[in-house]
């Protein structure tokens, strides 16, 4: 029995596949954690984002065509890029200010309030799109092979970008003008207005930032994965468990919960199932609430 | 996000000043023509010997049911989102031993309901200490976790992402007075009207519950600190109602489960979560009347609708119900009748 041997090599593999899930997790619960702090909601529609974000990804892919030059499609997916953080940061605005404002002194209504939307869109994105699932052609179709592991260059450079990502929004969040108001706002709502913060254009654009995170996670993960209009509600569900792991508005823990998530979940559907990797994921969350008996939990949100 | 006021009633039914009926009769009028209401429910399958009408009859009552369970536990100011776990845990439990071991329907009613109550015993003791967003998060990644292991673990029992089918009819049960509720294989009024006993008595007890747990409930409700610190034990009460909460949605989840005959996990998912939650509210989450009309409208107003645009719809209308009209449309209606 030298199962361990053999599969010992795929260590790198899976470790790589795992980082590359974490990336983008850490990106998605980035999202709800920016909202979350600023404004005290859970976006449950932060889901049906990044499936829309996936079919930007899709309709790009559409026009290049498969026998297109690789140029355009790298072209064409940038412009994606940009198109899903324009488009849905301004999609985020405007739920802030329809949806969730009028509900948001209420933590309880403004859930229900985004769950509802969340569905709608969703079934919205069913009926015009239909539930197939799509294929959006990869756009680095080589394979790298690093440390006796095949990569493919797809899941090198989605995971490259996203870390970028992570790590220009923590430099946000320490640096820019902005990011220091939303820090203010979400440790002291009344006091950071006292200093001359807009409470109300802070949390549109940190709404906005938000949704625009979630599309691009959307159409950054469209050539890895299949794309359908259900495909985001999986991403949410990690995205909770990431946020109970690691405390709302607490960035670095969320990205080492992330991290922790992902690599977990890739050694767990290699060794095992998918399913039972999630059913690992949440008896740890149970696990970690037995033993802080909540308190933990509760006071990183206080 | 309840704030329960005490208003001052008029017409036939008003109270005095300590909130007592100000007329018996009247009270004794009222458990008669609720009892005269679930007769005719029980009856009008029969009558009309129509199966689409008994199937939506059972159909309505086992919604009814979750969606009072729900209505239990937003007594003490939170939502249950995780009811449709239990809902399938009540399903799957009593489908598997009846295909697998020929246990008889009255056996596995009790267990599947008992197996939700075990559930979410563990769970709301675990979790209910957390207060706010991360139950809402906990509850959200049961459903899923539960519909991810019914889809994925155990496949020669539980079928997969097929799920289950055959789910062979109740055995025939023998009324006093030469009575016989047999259950064909389409189920049919007999069915209903097994669904709707079942449901009518859970209701009574959830009612009685209620009676029982009024005072305290309402203050956790109102102001959770202050009703701790006069010596209620919000955890306890929370830890109560959820797990009651799960039981009755338990037990709808074994009378769906043999009413369809067919469950898979798509069934347990978060559009049914929806569907039962824009019910509740729709109806009017203060009463418990309100769950039953939410329950009834929306179900009725499905056989019209389309499948693929029901979600839309749904989502639609949970959404404004909870930005412009929170408080359910039941005390508009009852402004309108003057009950």
């Amino acid at each position: 029995m030298a199962w361990y041997k053999m599969e010992l090599s795929y260590l790198p593999q899976i470790l790589m596949n795992g980082v590359q899930t974490s990336a983008i997790y850490a990106l998605v619960t980035l999202g709800l954690t920016i909202i979350f702090s600023v404004m005290r909601v859970i976006n449950f529609a932060h889901g049906v984002l990044f499936s829309l974000g996936g079919f930007i990804a899709f309709f790009a892919s559409t026009r290049v065509g498969s026998d297109g030059p690789q140029a355009n499609a790298i072209v064409y997916f940038v412009l994606a890029i940009l198109a899903a953080i324009i488009l849905l940061g301004f999609l985020g605005v405007g739920i802030e200010r329809i949806v969730v404002r009028p509900v948001s002194a209420n933590m309880l209504a403004a859930f229900i309030a985004t769950m509802g939307l969340g569905e709608a869109l969703q079934g919205l994105m069913a009926l015009v799109f239909s539930e197939n699932d799509r294929e959006v052609p990869a756009i680095f179709p080589g394979i790298v092979s690093i440390m006796g592991a095949k990569l493919s260059q797809q899941r090198i450079v989605v995971a490259l970008v996203a870390l970028g990502v992570t790590v220009a929004l923590m430099v946000f969040f320490k640096r820019a003008r902005l990011g220091l108001a939303m820090r203010a706002v979400a440790q002291d709502k009344e006091a950071a207005q006292w200093c001359g913060i807009n409470f109300s254009v802070v949390s549109s654009i940190g709404f906005g930032l938000s949704s625009g995170l979630a599309g691009m996670a959307g159409v950054l993960m469209a050539p890895v994965i299949a794309i359908n209009p259900f495909v985001g509600g999986a991403f949410l569900f990690k995205g909770f468990i990431i946020v109970i792991l690691a405390g709302l508005g607490n960035i670095p823990g969320t990205i080492a919960a992330a991290f922790f998530l992902g690599i977990l979940e890739s050694f767990g559907s290699f060794y095992l199932t998918v399913e039972i990797a999630n059913l690992i994921a949440f008896g740890l969350i149970i696990v970690l609430l037995l033993l802080t008996r909540g308190r933990r939990v509760m006071e990183l949100s206080a | 996000m309840r704030e329960v006021t005490v208003p001052l009633e008029e017409g036939p039914f008003a109270r005095d000043s300590r909130g007592k009926r100000r007329l018996f009769e009247l009270r004794i009028l009222r458990i008669l023509a609720t009892f005269a209401i679930f007769a005719l429910i029980v009856a009008a399958p029969f009558i009309t010997q129509d199966m689409y009408f008994s199937h939506l009859v059972a159909l309505t009552s086992i919604y009814a049911l979750v969606a009072s369970s729900m209505w239990l536990f937003s007594l003490i100011g939170e939502i249950n989102f995780a009811l449709v776990a239990f809902v399938a845990i009540g399903a799957y439990v009593s489908a598997v031993p009846v295909l697998r071991s020929q246990l008889p329907f009255w056996m596995v009613l009790p267990l599947g309901a008992g197996a939700a109550l075990a559930a979410g015993l563990i769970l709301g003791l675990i979790t209910l200490r957390v207060r706010g967003v991360y139950f809402f998060m906990v509850a959200f990644a049961f459903v899923m976790l539960v519909q991810i292991a019914a889809g994925g673990v155990w496949q020669d029992a539980l079928g997969g992402k097929n799920g289950i089918s055959r789910i062979p009819a109740p055995e025939a049960i023998v009324l006093p007075g030469n009575l016989q509720l047999s259950f064909s294989a389409l189920r049919g009024p007999d069915y209903a009207a097994l669904t709707v006993t079942i449901t009518f008595l859970s209701l009574i007890l959830m009612h009685w519950v209620r009676l029982r747990l009024r005072n305290s409930t309402r203050a956790i409700a109102q102001n959770l600190e202050l009703a701790e610190a006069v010596g209620i034990s919000a955890y306890q009460h929370k830890v109560l109602l959820f797990s009651l909460s799960a039981f009755f949605s338990g037990l709808a989840g074994v009378l769906l489960a043999h009413l369809n005959m067919v469950i898979t996990p798509a069934d347990f998912g978060l559009d049914r979560m929806i569907f039962i939650l824009t019910a509740f509210l729709i109806g009017g989450p203060e009463h418990l009347i309100g769950s039953i009309l939410g329950v009834s409208a929306l179900v009725a107003f499905s056989t019209f609708v389309s499948g693929s645009l029901q979600p839309v719809i749904y989502g639609l209308g949970l959404m404004i119900a909870i930005v412009l009209r929170p408080q359910g449309f039941y005390p508009q209606l009852k402004k309108w009748f003057r009950l």
